[in-house]
């Protein structure tokens, strides 16, 4: 398998704080990949550096055989990333429907002058159906957003991040605040869309979510990369026990 | 034809339709008063309604435009189509120059920027009295007359044909309104507006469709400026007080931002509640701004977004009833 993002000793400091320290990752095109660690390991940091909301202290980010360092968010999408947020983040105002065509933006071929002079060209219906079958919001279609149960927003928000058309797909904790039904349903999610051949990178809580779905596991604990390996390896290593159970137990 | 399109064919057939069976200046005046109006609150719409960026001196560039159009008119005597070509274009020059570097920020920047530039353009019209003949302002901007290369130009010497100009200028701003809101640049602006990491993590480029708002509102503030410059025959100071930018901002606010009816809506309760309340006419300030905050504490989304919720319940309670 070939490399679709790499990250070289990605460091982030503020102030004196170092949240991320020289962090080495590598995400595998077509896997889904976890990032885990306790609270403050710097995980959504290292996200935000990787997804282009946080320009990094030093160190690079590389995507599809091309360095991305410091790039706007906006034009890692056109490259093919997209993006979750850990706070649910969707356009609460607008319907489900609406919320998948914002999504769209970069696949509707509408430059500005165009839509003063021209016939707006329809949106493709079929590919806003299958997003919405996909995530099971099609008879949610017109709804506002802000007025979904807090599942269906969470799902939205996955829905308008595929909507993009990513290679790369980062999730920071999708199931964060869900029951353990809606995780379970949620590690389907996760594999349909692995399925379609799009690489998951993400940042999760949820162990049994994490050890379910994930090929590979990256651990940072106080910023520094502790682990890297196969579910399977990840349980057994006693430093990663120690670091989530505390010192002693990974004797017991 | 949907129900919007031909609502809105039917109101401007009967806007076109007002001079053939009113014949007093004054109403006609009024009419022209509040398309102007219409014209400004639409302009400030797509940056402060749609995308959110709170503009804070829309009328400086309002201004802009009518001292654009005095100057190369009285100054060099072109003809009026190219005046509030040029009103339009210097206006959206200083839009560019005014947002390039502030809408690149994030938090209240845009806002101070544009309020800033609103108070030294008045500052400039008072003082640099070379140029702009200071407080007094400038009389005598010719009217506007069509070009006739066969014979003598027509000259808009009535209220009736700046009437039908301004109506036309309505007309475009409704148009370019309603075309962008159902279009990908459209959603762009809401999308902005309603979650800006969210937007630009699905690939739209924030800075950019800001400028596009930003510019818009602008070019079409100083063409309407130019206009009005032309129609009254005089420009003054007074067309770049911080007044006027509330008075645009309120017709924006309590009508509805970020929808096509709310600020036409806005504009008529402005234009004419002043001429209700004439007997009070020095708490006329206190007044709108107690309206002001009586639609941002108690309707947020204004009138028209207050008439779409009795509607969506009534709807609601409709299916209620049938189920």
């Amino acid at each position: 398998m070939a490399t679709l993002l790499s990250t070289t000793d990605l460091t982030a400091q503020f102030g004196g704080l170092t949240a991320v320290d020289r962090v080495n990752l590598t995400v595998e095109e077509g896997s889904v990949t976890g990032l885990i660690g306790p609270n403050g390991a710097g995980k959504t940091t290292a996200f935000n550096m990787i997804s282009g909301f946080l320009t990094p202290t030093s160190g690079s980010v590389n995507f599809a055989g091309r360095e991305i360092t410091g790039h706007a968010p906006h034009r890692l999408a056109k490259l093919g990333m997209s993006r979750t947020f850990q706070h649910t983040s969707i356009f609460a105002n607008l319907t489900v429907r609406e919320n998948i065509l914002v999504g769209m933006h970069l696949k509707i071929d509408q430059p500005f002058f165009r839509t003063l002079t021209g016939r707006i060209k329809p949106v493709d219906e079929d590919a806003v159906r299958e997003i919405l079958n996909l995530l099971e919001l099609a008879d949610r279609a017109k709804i506002q957003a802000g007025s979904l149960p807090y599942g269906d927003q969470r799902k939205l928000e996955i829905a308008i991040a595929l909507a993009v058309g990513p290679r790369l797909l980062l999730l920071d904790e999708p199931a964060a605040g869900m029951n353990p039904e809606e995780a379970m349903r949620l590690v389907g999610v996760i594999r349909m869309i692995q399925k379609r051949d799009i690489t998951v990178l993400l940042v999760e809580h949820n162990m049994r979510l994490v050890m379910g779905v994930c090929d590979r596991i990256h651990v940072l604990e106080h910023g520094r990369k502790i682990a890297e390996g196969t579910p399977a390896e990840i349980a057994a290593n006693p430093r990663v026990i120690e670091v989530y159970l505390g010192k002693g137990q990974a004797n017991a | 034809m949907t129900r919007q399109t031909l609502t809105g064919i039917l109101l401007f057939g009967l806007a076109a339709a007002v001079p053939a069976f009113v014949a007093n200046p004054f109403y006609l005046h009024t009419g022209i008063a509040l398309m102007v109006n219409i014209v400004l609150a639409l302009s400030l719409n797509f940056i402060l309604g749609y995308v959110g960026e709170k503009s804070l001196g829309h009328a400086a560039f309002y201004g802009i435009g009518g001292y654009t159009a005095a100057i190369l008119a009285i100054n060099y005597a072109l003809p009026a189509w190219l005046t509030l070509i040029a009103g339009a274009f210097v206006s959206g020059l200083f839009g560019l120059i005014v947002g390039y570097p502030s809408l690149r920020l994030r938090g209240p920047y845009f806002a101070i920027a544009t309020l800033g530039f609103g108070a030294i353009l008045q500052l400039i019209a008072t003082n640099w009295v070379a140029v702009t003949k200071g407080p007094m302002g400038m009389p005598g901007v010719p009217p506007i007359s069509l070009p006739n290369p066969f014979g003598a130009g027509f000259v808009f010497s009535t209220e009736r044909p700046y009437y039908y100009l301004a109506l036309i200028f309505v007309a475009l701003t409704c148009w370019i309104t309603y075309r962008l809101a159902n279009s990908r640049t459209g959603r762009a602006f809401v999308a902005i507006h309603e979650n800006v990491d969210l937007a630009e993590s699905v690939g739209i480029d924030t800075f950019n469709f800001k400028m596009i708002a930003f510019l818009l509102g602008t070019v079409l503030a100083g063409l309407i400026g130019a206009f009005n410059a032309h129609y009254t025959n005089f420009i003054s100071p007074k067309a770049l007080e911080p007044y006027l930018t509330l008075n645009a901002v309120t017709m924006v606010i309590i009508g509805g931002e970020g929808t096509l009816a709310g600020p036409i809506v806005g504009a008529v309760l402005v234009t004419f509640l002043p001429e209700v309340l004439r007997v009070a006419e020095q708490y006329r300030m206190v007044f709108f701004g107690l309206i002001l905050l009586i639609s941002i504490i108690y309707a947020p989304s204004g009138i028209v977004g207050l008439v779409r919720n009795i509607a969506g319940r009534r709807e609601a309670a409709r299916h209620g009833n049938a189920a």
